[in-house]
C-alpha cells in the first residue's frame, strides 16, 4: 500500500523532471530532443528504483542527479551537442530587455523574502488545479465564439452558463483538460514547445476577465428565463427589455383568430402609437424552442411591397433550425436567404378557437348576466 | 584527484566497452560502467554519449518491447565500433604506459 503510494510518487516526480530537462533542450529540434530523451522516464525511473532502498529522500530526481538545467546541460554536452544559450536566437528590442531584467531583478528579490519558499510550494502543488481552470477558461471562450460568430452553432449549440449541460459540452471540456493537464505535464508537444502551455497560461489569463463577464452575464440574464416551460426560450441573444411577455415570459409568436374562430394568416400588428409590435428581436438569429416540437426553430420576416422586412406579421413564419444553411456562404443579413426549404406556420395552439358572438345580437355565456335580453331590444333605436 | 576530468576523456571508450560486452539500454550502460568501478559516472553523460556514438555509426540501436513498463532502447556495437575501441584501447594502453612510467619515475627520482 505504502510501497505502491510511493511509486505512484516517484513516478511523477520523474515526470515533472523529465519535462523540466525536455523544456531545457528546447532549443534544438524536436527530433534531437527526441533522440535524446526517448528513455529518459525510464532510465530515470531505473535509477531512482536503484538507489532508493525506502529512502524518502532519494525519491526527489533533483537530490538523485542535481537540476533539471544541469542534467540537460551534461546530456548535451556529452552528445557533442551546442551549448543551451538562454537568450534566444533573435534578441528582443532594448525596451524588451531593460522590461525584462527589471522584471528578473524584481523576481529574483522576491525570491530572498522568506515567505517565498512556501508560496513558490504552494503554488507548484496547485498547478494542476490551474491547468483544469485554463480548460474551463478554454471552453467558456469557445462557447462565447460559437454564439458571437454563429459558427457551428447548430452542432455545439451552445450555452452560457460555464457548466456543460450536452454531451457534446462535456467531451468538448473533457478533451480541453486533458490537452490542458498534458501540456502543463509537458506532454504532447509541450516539450518541444516548452512555450505551449506557458503562451496557453497567458492567453487564459487574458481571457479571464471576459470569459468572467460572459458567464456572470448569461446568469443574470438567464435568470428569467430559468423557469420557462410553456413557451420559447430564446437561446442567446435577446435582449429581455424587448418583445411581448406575457404572464411574465416571452412571447415567440402570436397567432390570430377571426370571430368565427377560424385562424388568420398575415396579421398586422402595431401599437396605439403606430409602432409595429415585434414578438422577437433577433432578426431571425436565434433558435426558439416552440412546445410541444422536438426541434428549435428560426423565424422569418414577412416584406411589405417596398421590399422592407416586417417582423410584425403574425403568425410569423419559420421553419427548424436545421433548415436554413447557417455556414452563410454569401454573408446575408437576411435568414430568408439561408433557409434551404419554404417558411411555414410553426403548430398553432389550437386548430379554432370560440366563436365570438357579434355585440348587441345576442349573449354569450361570458356577457354579465345582469343585461336582460330585453335591454339590448329597447336599448337599439 | 578529481576524476570526473579525467573520466570525460574516456568515457566513449569506457561505453564502447561495455556495450562490445554485451548489448544494453541506457540505465544498463551506467549500471554496468558504476559496477566496473566507475562510480562517478553521471548518468546523463553516459546517455548523452551512447546517443553520440549512435550518430557517429559507432553503435547499432533497436527498441526491445517490455511487458511490464516501457519500451526499451539497446544499443549494440557494429563493426565501426569495434575498429574505434580498438583503436582507443591502444591509444589508452600508450597513454596509461607513458603516465605510468613518467609518475613511477618522478616517484623514484
Amino acid at each position: 500500500m505504502n510501497g505502491t503510494r510511493a511509486h505512484e510518487r516517484a513516478r511523477e516526480a520523474v515526470g515533472r523532471y523529465a519535462a523540466e530537462v525536455r523544456r531545457h533542450l528546447a532549443d534544438l529540434p524536436p527530433d534531437q530532443v527526441d533522440d535524446l530523451t526517448d528513455d529518459l522516464e525510464a532510465d530515470l525511473a531505473d535509477a531512482i528504483a536503484d538507489g532508493a532502498d525506502g529512502d524518502e529522500g532519494a525519491v526527489d530526481p533533483a537530490v538523485r542527479f542535481g537540476t533539471p538545467g544541469a542534467y540537460a546541460e551534461e546530456l548535451r554536452a556529452a552528445a557533442g551537442l551546442p551549448h543551451g544559450s538562454p537568450a534566444s536566437a533573435k534578441p528582443w528590442p532594448a525596451r524588451v530587455q531593460r522590461l525584462r531584467s527589471a522584471g528578473a531583478r524584481a523576481a529574483a528579490a522576491a525570491r530572498r523574502q522568506p515567505w517565498a519558499e512556501p508560496v513558490a510550494r504552494a503554488a507548484t502543488d496547485l498547478r494542476p488545479l490551474w491547468w483544469v481552470v485554463r480548460a474551463w477558461i478554454g471552453y467558456q471562450a469557445l462557447m462565447w465564439v460559437v454564439i458571437q460568430t454563429g459558427w457551428l452553432v447548430r452542432y455545439v449549440q451552445p450555452d452560457r452558463h460555464g457548466l456543460p449541460q450536452r454531451t457534446l459540452h462535456w467531451a468538448i471540456l473533457l478533451l480541453l483538460v486533458l490537452v490542458s493537464v498534458q501540456w502543463g505535464r509537458g506532454r504532447w508537444g509541450a516539450a518541444q514547445l516548452p512555450r505551449l502551455s506557458r503562451t496557453a497560461s497567458v492567453v487564459a489569463l487574458v481571457l479571464v476577465v471576459p470569459v468572467a463577464v460572459f458567464t456572470y452575464e448569461s446568469r443574470f440574464y438567464g435568470a428569467a428565463y430559468a423557469d420557462v416551460q410553456y413557451v420559447e426560450v430564446p437561446v442567446a441573444g435577446a435582449q429581455p427589455e424587448d418583445g411581448v411577455w406575457v404572464d411574465g415570459v416571452q412571447v415567440s409568436n402570436l397567432f390570430v383568430y377571426d370571430a368565427a374562430g377560424e385562424p388568420l394568416a398575415d396579421v398586422q400588428v402595431f401599437d396605439d402609437r403606430g409602432r409595429p409590435v415585434r414578438t422577437t428581436t433577433d432578426d431571425g438569429w436565434s433558435s426558439w424552442s416552440l412546445p410541444g416540437v422536438e426541434q428549435p426553430w428560426a423565424f422569418v420576416p414577412a416584406a411589405d411591397d417596398d421590399g422592407r422586412l416586417r417582423w410584425n406579421v403574425y403568425p410569423l413564419q419559420g421553419a427548424p433550425y436545421d433548415d436554413f444553411d447557417w455556414s452563410n456562404p454569401d454573408g446575408t443579413r437576411d435568414t430568408r436567404e439561408l433557409l434551404e426549404a419554404d417558411p411555414r406556420t410553426p403548430p398553432l395552439p389550437f386548430a379554432k378557437a370560440p366563436t365570438i358572438v357579434p355585440g348587441g345580437q345576442d349573449e354569450g355565456p361570458g356577457e354579465p348576466t345582469s343585461t336582460a335580453p330585453g335591454d339590448a331590444v329597447t336599448a337599439a333605436p | 584527484m578529481d576524476t570526473t576530468q579525467l573520466l570525460k576523456g574516456v568515457l566513449d571508450v569506457a561505453v564502447l566497452a561495455v556495450v562490445a560486452e554485451e548489448d544494453g539500454y541506457g540505465y544498463d550502460v551506467v549500471r554496468r560502467l558504476r559496477a566496473a568501478g566507475l562510480a562517478e559516472v553521471g548518468d546523463a553523460s553516459v546517455y548523452g554519449t551512447l546517443r553520440r556514438l549512435y550518430s557517429q555509426g559507432a553503435l547499432t540501436s533497436y527498441v526491445v518491447p517490455s511487458d511490464e513498463g516501457p519500451h526499451r532502447k539497446y544499443y549494440g556495437i557494429n563493426a565501426q565500433g569495434r575498429a574505434m575501441l580498438d583503436a582507443q584501447r591502444t591509444d589508452w594502453r600508450e597513454f596509461a604506459g607513458t603516465m605510468s612510467r613518467l609518475l613511477d619515475g618522478k616517484a623514484a627520482a
